[in-house]
């Protein structure tokens, strides 16, 4: 355990010691603090609500997840320290999830400032103060740290498999897309109903704006809990098969 | 300390090592040496478990390393080639780092930095950052990092490359005495560090061990055919003729220096034929002025092992 956290904070402090962590926080914030600001302004009631916010906050994952895993693996591979760090005493397994864990904190530590963003939009809008609450507000959070969570787990065995750090980020980029667009352009996939419903359960957006409105779906807590254990264990058993 | 049997490593298409066995003594310094791509940074690899065998076992400490690895490894202190290290971090918070993933208590963490920055030599550079380090301070940091969890063997991949002769020679007394206290394996390409600090030398050609012994009885083992140099006055080709008639000399060779001396090389299959020489120049009349046995380097006996193998075979 005790290995754990120090490779947790390791990785942790890695982001905030090179520029890559105030370059995602400062592009991050920067898009969906415009992002929600448009939305407000355009005035559409949907759009003001969680709902709008996790919309934006949607979108820039697309960037963030891949840019934040890339170097997870890919880096310690290139310079080398891949090797000091696993003939240390430390599990394949520890080194994983430590890793794992940092990027995830990072991810919600840089989610966390856009709560503010709904404090202001309460503020100075009381007429939609209904449409700003506690509990859709939870369930949509927690919602963006689940789908969060499969994505960096996807994007660390992309970065494990490679020791280039651009060709992970367009790989797990690729595969994002599928979670991303799949359900987003659900009429338009195709005419076939099988295809549209496939593409229904796996949408990102969908799961997201159902939590943002209070809906909680035990189905997507099941999805992205699996995907995420899935690619954690596909993500040690790359390390273990690159020996 | 450290038991390998029949270690074979097949990447695609070539083996890296072939199916390699030794042994390592608790408390022994040997030297591993090779040409470039030999395998010695395979075997290494492999020794501390980074990668895995096609075939075979090794065993440190009484822990195999592929069944037990975190038991094995932590009798290892591992310094890989080219010595990576975090270049972001500042030295203390990077051995503090390595102490902790190497399960070194809580409470003696502070006190085993200390110990090996004092060691090392890095007591005055604690607070500055790794990648402001110059080369050989960095390789001095990736040393203090191998030594944290005061490991009974110690594995270095050329722990002296891209370093400056002072900086060779800190890291080379450094190695000095930390043979005292730990088994140590060395890989190197710098011959004369091994002669000065190993007690046993194992050389890898092509993924095979072609040698393991002490730098003395390899060199004893090339003297089957020594080699004496002596300087003599007179008719080179007389000379050289009654020279090879000495029975157990191969060849003569000679250069002429100034005012008709001539320099010979004598390679002879005889253990030492200098007292011959000499009673032949006396015999004869001829003026001698120098004559000695020339010791064969290690380099000599990387270069005759290494270079041809049929030749090393035929040897053994």
């Amino acid at each position: 355990m005790r290995t754990f956290f120090a490779l947790w904070k390791r990785e942790l402090s890695a982001m905030f010691l090179s520029p890559i962590a105030y370059v995602m926080l400062m592009f991050f914030l920067l898009v969906t603090g415009c992002g929600f600001y448009w939305l407000v302004k355009e005035n559409l009631e949907v759009m003001r609500s969680v709902q709008g916010l996790m919309v934006v906050i949607w979108a820039c994952m697309l960037i963030v997840v891949p840019v934040l895993t890339m170097r997870t693996f890919a880096e310690e591979r290139k310079n080398g320290t891949f090797e000091t760090m696993m003939t240390a005493p430390v599990k394949d397994s520890t080194v994983v999830t430590a890793k794992f864990a940092g990027v995830l904190s990072f991810f919600m530590l840089m989610c966390a400032p856009t709560l503010l963003y709904l404090v202001i939009a309460r503020l100075l809008a009381p007429e939609a103060a209904h449409l700003i609450e506690a509990g859709p507000i939870a369930a949509g959070y927690l919602m963006v740290c689940l789908i969060g969570a499969a994505f960096i787990a996807m994007g660390m065995l992309a970065s494990a498999l490679t020791s280039n750090q651009i060709i992970a980020a367009i790989s797990t980029f690729s595969v994002m897309s599928i979670f991303f667009f799949g359900g987003l352009f659900e009429p338009h996939l195709s005419k076939n109903p099988m295809v549209r419903e496939i593409g229904g359960y796996l949408s990102a957006a969908l799961h997201l704006m159902e939590a943002a409105r209070g809906v909680f779906d035990s189905r997507s807590l099941v999805l992205y809990l699996s995907v995420t254990v899935f690619f954690l264990f596909a993500t040690v058993k790359a390390i273990e098969a690159r020996r | 300390m450290i038991k390998v049997s029949n270690l074979t490593k097949q990447f695609a298409g070539h083996t890296a090592v072939d199916d390699v066995s030794f042994e390592v003594g608790r408390g022994e310094i040997v030297g591993f040496l090779g040409p470039n791509g030999a395998g010695k940074t395979t075997t290494m690899r492999m020794l501390t478990g980074f990668l895995h065998p096609t075939r075979g076992a090794v065993e440190i400490a009484g822990c195999d390393v592929f069944e037990d690895p975190i038991e094995a490894r932590r009798h290892i202190g591992y310094m890989p080639e080219s010595c990576p290290l975090y270049h972001e971090m500042r030295v203390d918070e990077y051995l503090k780092f390595r102490a902790q993933i190497k399960g070194v208590a809580r409470k003696a963490i502070r006190g085993r930095r200390d110990i090996v920055k004092e060691q090392c030599g890095l007591t005055d550079v604690g607070p500055r950052i790794i990648g402001q380090l110059s080369k050989g301070y960095r390789q001095r940091v990736g040393l203090a990092d191998s030594l944290l969890h005061d490991p009974d063997l110690l594995i270095l991949d050329e722990p002296t490359s891209g370093l400056d002769p002072n900086q060779i020679r800190e890291v080379r007394e450094l190695i000095r005495q930390l043979a005292e206290r730990h088994t140590l394996l060395l890989s190197t390409h710098i011959l004369p560090e091994v002669e000065m600090t190993c007690r046993r030398i194992l050389i890898i050609n092509k993924g095979k061990i072609v040698a393991s012994d002490s730098p003395e009885s390899l060199q004893k083992r090339l003297e089957g055919d020594v080699l004496i140099s002596a300087e003599i006055a007179g008719d080179p080709s007389v000379i050289e003729a009654t020279l090879k008639s000495l029975g157990t000399v191969d060849v003569v060779s000679h250069e002429p220096l100034d005012n008709g001396w001539n320099r010979y090389r004598i390679d002879s299959s005889a253990p030492d034929i200098r007292t011959m020489v000499f009673e032949c120049a006396v015999s004869k009349g001829w003026k001698l002025r120098e004559l000695h046995l020339e010791s064969r380097s290690l380099e000599d006996i990387f270069v005759a092992i290494t270079r041809d193998d049929a030749v090393t075979e035929a040897k053994r």
